[in-house]
């Protein structure tokens, strides 16, 4: 196979999922930037194995890709002050004084989701936004399909100890 | 909807429809520009033992530098003269005394700061003769203590006092043959801990030559005399 036909092949897959890629950048990221860079990333890096990799399982590598960078970024920022133009999204007390008493009229999940830990919030994207079964984010993430369920429990009890109260329940 | 807050399955949803609601909606001319971003870059990937090696090969090249600069780095601290040995290299607030061989009188070199004793050596000079001056007084008390009890004489003649101030005299040297060497943290303390002073010579880290000095030594303390 020519170099041609491998670009061609790869420019064809990644612009196919390109929209996906991005929205399980922007989910474990949070940030718009921050999921470009993300999925830049991945791309660059299955390009220069794209011969090598199976297309069944192209867009598991990608997301792998997308999940190690992530984790990488977060290793690289933490402890770091960014500074900002405007204030971020509201910590969780203020959070949970400006709940509402609609769920559907309720502010996002984006602040709860980005407080928890990188592969709680992996393991929810994964499972709740691309749908995928407990086996595959397993081996997307490369733990047991038992810390993938267990993951999911802790993401969602720190979801539920957000004080997230539906309608006609006081604060 | 289990006490007051959601369960897990309306949790689940909102969850769900919360992650959906971030769905990216596809840019052809973003996704173009990352496409052939990640196309054009001249990203090979690079042996799996590239990165060790070029670590050792790193390591190896600082070792082998230092070890060149430490062969060709010229001695400092040469031997002195008629001497055996040569003096160690010390930190700048050190000297080092060596012994090398039998010498007159007059030959001894000290360090720089050996004219004036350091206020560290004053200060000690100075706690000696308090405490003397201590011992004396609750010898006085005690002595008499006894002369009114009627175990003890009453002195005839007065006791010689005790000097409050410690002098110095100087010290004549003997003939020390053996070699010998001691690293003082202080010039001043040569005056105070070397009991028999010889053909001593003392060398500063740099080198340089210093004046000599004539070695003194604090003077025995008188013992109080009782009877």
């Amino acid at each position: 196979v020519d170099d041609a036909t491998v670009r061609r092949d790869f420019e064809e897959f990644a612009r196919d999922h390109w929209a996906t890629l991005m929205s399980i950048a922007v989910a474990v990221s949070g940030s718009r930037p921050e999921a470009e860079d993300l999925v830049q990333t991945a791309l660059t890096n299955a390009f220069v194995r794209w011969r090598k990799i199976r297309r069944d399982c192209a867009l598991a590598y990608l997301r792998r890709c997308i999940l190690n960078a992530n984790v990488s970024r977060w290793r690289r920022h933490r402890g770091i002050e960014l500074s900002v133009a405007e204030p971020p999204e509201p910590t969780f007390p203020e959070y949970r004084r400006r709940a509402t008493t609609d769920i559907d009229e309720r502010e996002s999940l984006l602040p709860t989701l980005r407080a928890l830990p990188v592969r709680q919030r992996a393991v929810l994207v994964l499972r709740y936004l691309c749908d995928l079964p407990d086996d595959e984010i397993a081996e997307t993430l490369g733990i047991s399909v038992g810390t993938v369920r267990s993951q999911a429990c802790r993401g969602l009890a720190a979801l539920r100890a957000a004080d997230l109260r539906p309608q006609g329940v006081p604060t | 909807m289990t006490d007051d807050h959601f369960d897990d399955e309306q949790l689940e949803d909102a969850l769900r429809r919360e992650l959906t609601s971030w769905r990216v909606p596809y840019n052809s001319t973003r996704a173009d520009e990352m496409i052939s971003a990640a196309t054009s870059a001249q990203v090979r990937r690079l042996p799996r033992l590239a990165a060790p090696l070029a670590t050792a090969a790193a390591v190896l090249t600082v070792g082998a530098g230092i070890a060149v600069f430490a062969a060709l780095r010229p001695v400092d601290h040469a031997i002195p003269a008629g001497g055996t040995t040569s003096a160690p290299p010390v930190a700048p607030d050190h000297v080092v005394c060596a012994v090398v061989r039998p010498l007159p009188i007059g030959r001894i070199v000290v360090g720089p700061n050996i004219s004036e004793p350091p206020a560290r050596v004053q200060q000690r000079l100075v706690r000696q003769a308090e405490r003397r001056a201590h011992l004396q007084l609750r010898v006085a008390r005690r002595e008499a203590r006894q002369v009114r009890s009627g175990t003890l004489r009453p002195p005839e003649a007065s006791v010689e006092p005790l000097p409050t101030r410690v002098t110095l005299h100087p010290v004549p040297v003997p003939h020390i043959a053996t070699a010998t060497c001691a690293v003082l943290p202080r010039a001043g303390c040569l005056h105070a801990s070397a009991k028999h002073i010889c053909t001593v010579v003392v060398r500063s880290a740099s080198g340089t030559a210093l004046p000599p000095v004539t070695p003194v030594r604090a003077a025995p303390s008188p013992r109080p005399t009782r009877r």
